[in-house]
């Protein structure tokens, strides 16, 4: 069984992605520029649901759609942030930001199709791919649940996999609390000292008489 | 199907969109947002290279886990982020970055 996502939907998803970031450095009413993340939050996260990560599809919606752009309103709203009022823009540093932000997509570009295996057009003829060494950089494989149930033991998630289901958080969590249980506690640590940090930071400073 | 390097191009697109804006905008909680672009980006690299090192038609989810752990931190970064821009303005009355050169108040 393998996700028939139309290549042409991820095509989609992604330009709209971009266009609506270009749209988060562009606006100038910060509010817009909110509006235009969580836009790019939701592009991106139809882009992870077409890889088949469903569940950090959805966690990129429930945390940067719902918590980290909420957190960012709040703080605007808060703030009582204008609108850009001139349009102030020096072309030094206009100039410089395209400059360096198209260099350096250039090159990730280059790296990217010239992996073992990458093809310069769009996937190659099974004839191109057999002679071309293999690697990394060609199709990715497909989503075969059947096939891994077998390296999984016996259990609850192997049957579910060999039922033709794809529990993608059960999976996941497989990885996350056996192999990274540790960094996963130091990141709950780490979020812990977050929240303490931002109460401390936010607090004003009481004056002593 | 959809070759890596794509997967790649487009993260990569985004990431730099994100940079030109922390470089371009003047305001501080627009630089956290393209902050915020950046890292989504990077997830999303992150999740194409644990699928296309996939063995036995499943994918490798450590790239899938690290990917967790971006949100996460990008999460505590962010409250923390914006609570220094907070006591920014409280402090300095404003929010535009080209005031910001001087490290004492």
């Amino acid at each position: 069984m393998d996700f028939p996502v139309s290549d042409i939907v991820f095509y989609v998803f992604a330009v709209l992605a971009v266009v609506s970031s270009i749209m988060v450095v562009g606006l100038r009413n910060p509010v817009s520029s909110a509006m235009s993340m969580a836009l790019t939050f939701a592009f991106t996260a139809a882009v992870l649901f077409g890889m088949g990560a469903f569940f950090l599809g959805v966690v990129q919606i429930i945390v940067y759609a719902g918590a980290i752009l909420v957190l960012f309103l709040f703080v605007i709203m808060m703030l009582d942030v204008k609108r850009q009022e001139k349009r102030r823009l020096d072309t030094a540093p206009l100039l410089v930001g395209v400059a360096v932000a198209a260099s350096l997509a250039g090159m990730v570009a280059n790296v990217s199709l010239s992996l073992p295996g990458a093809c310069r057009t769009v996937c190659c003829t099974a004839d191109e791919q057999d002679a071309r060494p293999a690697g990394l950089g060609g199709c990715l494989p497909q989503l075969d649940p059947r096939r891994g149930a077998a390296a999984l033991k016996p259990g609850d998630l192997r049957t579910r996999l060999e039922q033709g289901g794809f529990p993608d958080t059960a999976l996941v969590g497989r990885t996350l609390f056996t192999a990274y249980n540790l960094p996963f506690v130091f990141v709950g640590t780490a979020l812990l000292v977050g929240a303490v940090g931002a109460v401390a930071l936010g607090r004003r400073s009481r004056k002593q008489d | 199907m959809i070759p890596l390097s794509h997967y790649l191009i487009f993260s990569g697109l985004l990431f730099s969109v994100g940079l030109a804006g922390a470089l371009i905008r003047r305001n501080l909680l627009v630089v956290l947002m393209c902050l915020e672009l950046m890292l989504s980006a990077a997830g999303v690299a992150l999740v194409a290279f644990s699928r296309a090192a996939g063995t036995m038609g499943l994918p490798v989810y450590d790239g899938q886990v690290m990917a967790l752990f971006v949100v996460a931190i990008a999460a505590a970064e962010v409250a923390i982020g914006l609570a220094l821009a907070v006591s920014v303005r409280r402090s300095g009355k404003t929010l535009d970055t080209d005031g910001m050169n001087s490290l004492k108040d």
